[in-house]
């Protein structure tokens, strides 16, 4: 009875970890469509909008994605713990703390914003220039343009700058920079960044060619699938090894049983 | 005659790339070519080995394609690949030479 007890307590605390407070699940379910919409808005709307749409769309997808990936990590160290030995009233304590109480979790929103804001002005110069100049402060800029400092140059080049290759493009993007997340820093720069370039390369060629919007619709849905399989190749080429190394003496034991 | 420390593939590659910088298409086409089709995953892994060995350099260069920047990976072999590609070079002739020989004497 006890050890039952003791389940249920897991899964209670595994469903509330993973939705969090009654407040957690309402901004969850807000941040997917907000996010989604916006990322519609930024590839369409008309440059004074795009910032600001820029940048609710870089904060519900980066603030999204930490909130969920610390809830994937307190899930597993739950699990692991429950898998180790039985759950303590103190575990149970911390891992309400520090999911559902601790206020602390608001600074990270916070600089999430700050990176929104920052990642908002290197995608959009034509913007932040007419905002500095707003504010007076390019006056300083021109100094320095004229001393051959011209920063708001040094900026990579708008991809939204281009309107008609917008919509397909920033998303595959967007996903391929979340994605690469997921390997090592060393993986990504020699192996994954510049598969992603190749593919955007082509990417940006096939938009060129197919303008109308069924063409368009068509080469979006044929990159998404090569970038799945994109994606399968390299598990293929660099986790299958280990992911395998990793499996086998569990399924060798179970077989044993 | 020692063996090569590279395989026939790895060979290519530095041979493709050879005295000047290339990118990483460019080698792969050149590859395809050749009849060595290689997905795109697999190429980078490769050639990320042959980095590590110390045999090529590369370098993020940024290329624009229809308005829209890019970045390419492009390569230039260093001093180790270099000797390991004239150490090939010399193991295929005396491999040829020992051909030629061991055809003579069958002749004789």
């Amino acid at each position: 009875m006890g050890k039952a007890m003791g389940r249920i307590r897991v899964w209670w605390l595994l469903l509330e970890t993973a939705y969090g407070s009654r407040a957690g699940l309402c901004l969850g379910a807000l941040v997917v469509p907000v996010s989604i919409a916006s990322a519609f808005w930024v590839a369409h709307s008309s440059a004074q909008n795009r910032l600001a749409w820029f940048l609710v769309y870089n904060f519900c997808l980066v603030s999204s994605t930490l909130l969920f990936a610390s809830k994937i990590v307190a899930a597993g160290a739950i699990a692991r713990q429950v898998l180790g030995r039985s759950i303590t009233t103190r575990h149970e304590r911390l891992y309400r703390n520090l999911l559902l109480g601790n206020r602390a979790l608001w600074i990270l929103y916070y600089a999430v914003a700050a990176y929104g804001v920052a990642y908002g002005f290197r995608y959009s110069p034509s913007v932040t220039s007419r905002i500095f100049y707003a504010l007076g402060v390019l006056v300083i800029f021109d100094e320095l343009k004229k001393q051959g400092l011209d920063f708001l140059k040094t900026a990579s080049p708008s991809r939204r700058e281009n309107l008609s290759l917008a919509g397909a493009l920033p998303i595959l993007s967007k996903c391929a920079e979340c994605l690469g997340l997921f390997f090592t820093p060393k993986f990504r720069e020699q192996v994954y960044n510049p598969i992603v370039e190749e593919d955007k390369a082509d990417l940006i060629l096939a938009l060129q060619k197919y303008q109308s919007r069924a063409g368009r619709v068509g080469v979006f849905l044929c990159f998404l699938s090569r970038f799945c399989f994109r994606i399968l190749q390299l598990v293929a080429v660099s986790g299958l090894p280990k992911i395998i190394s990793w499996v086998w003496p569990f399924v060798v034991k179970a077989k044993r049983d | 005659m020692p063996l090569p420390a590279i395989t026939f593939l790895q060979w290519l590659v530095l041979e493709i790339i050879g005295g000047s910088t290339r990118s990483g298409k460019y080698v792969r086409d050149r590859l395809a070519e050749r009849g060595h089709r290689k997905s795109l995953p697999a190429f980078y892994q490769m050639m990320s080995r042959l980095e590590d060995a110390g045999f090529v350099r590369a370098e993020s260069v940024r290329a624009t394609v229809c308005d829209q920047t890019v970045t390419e990976r492009h390569y230039r072999l260093m001093g180790k690949g270099i000797r390991e590609l004239a150490d090939v070079r010399d193991f295929q002739a005396g491999l040829e030479i020992a051909r030629s020989q061991g055809r003579q004497v069958s002749h004789g």
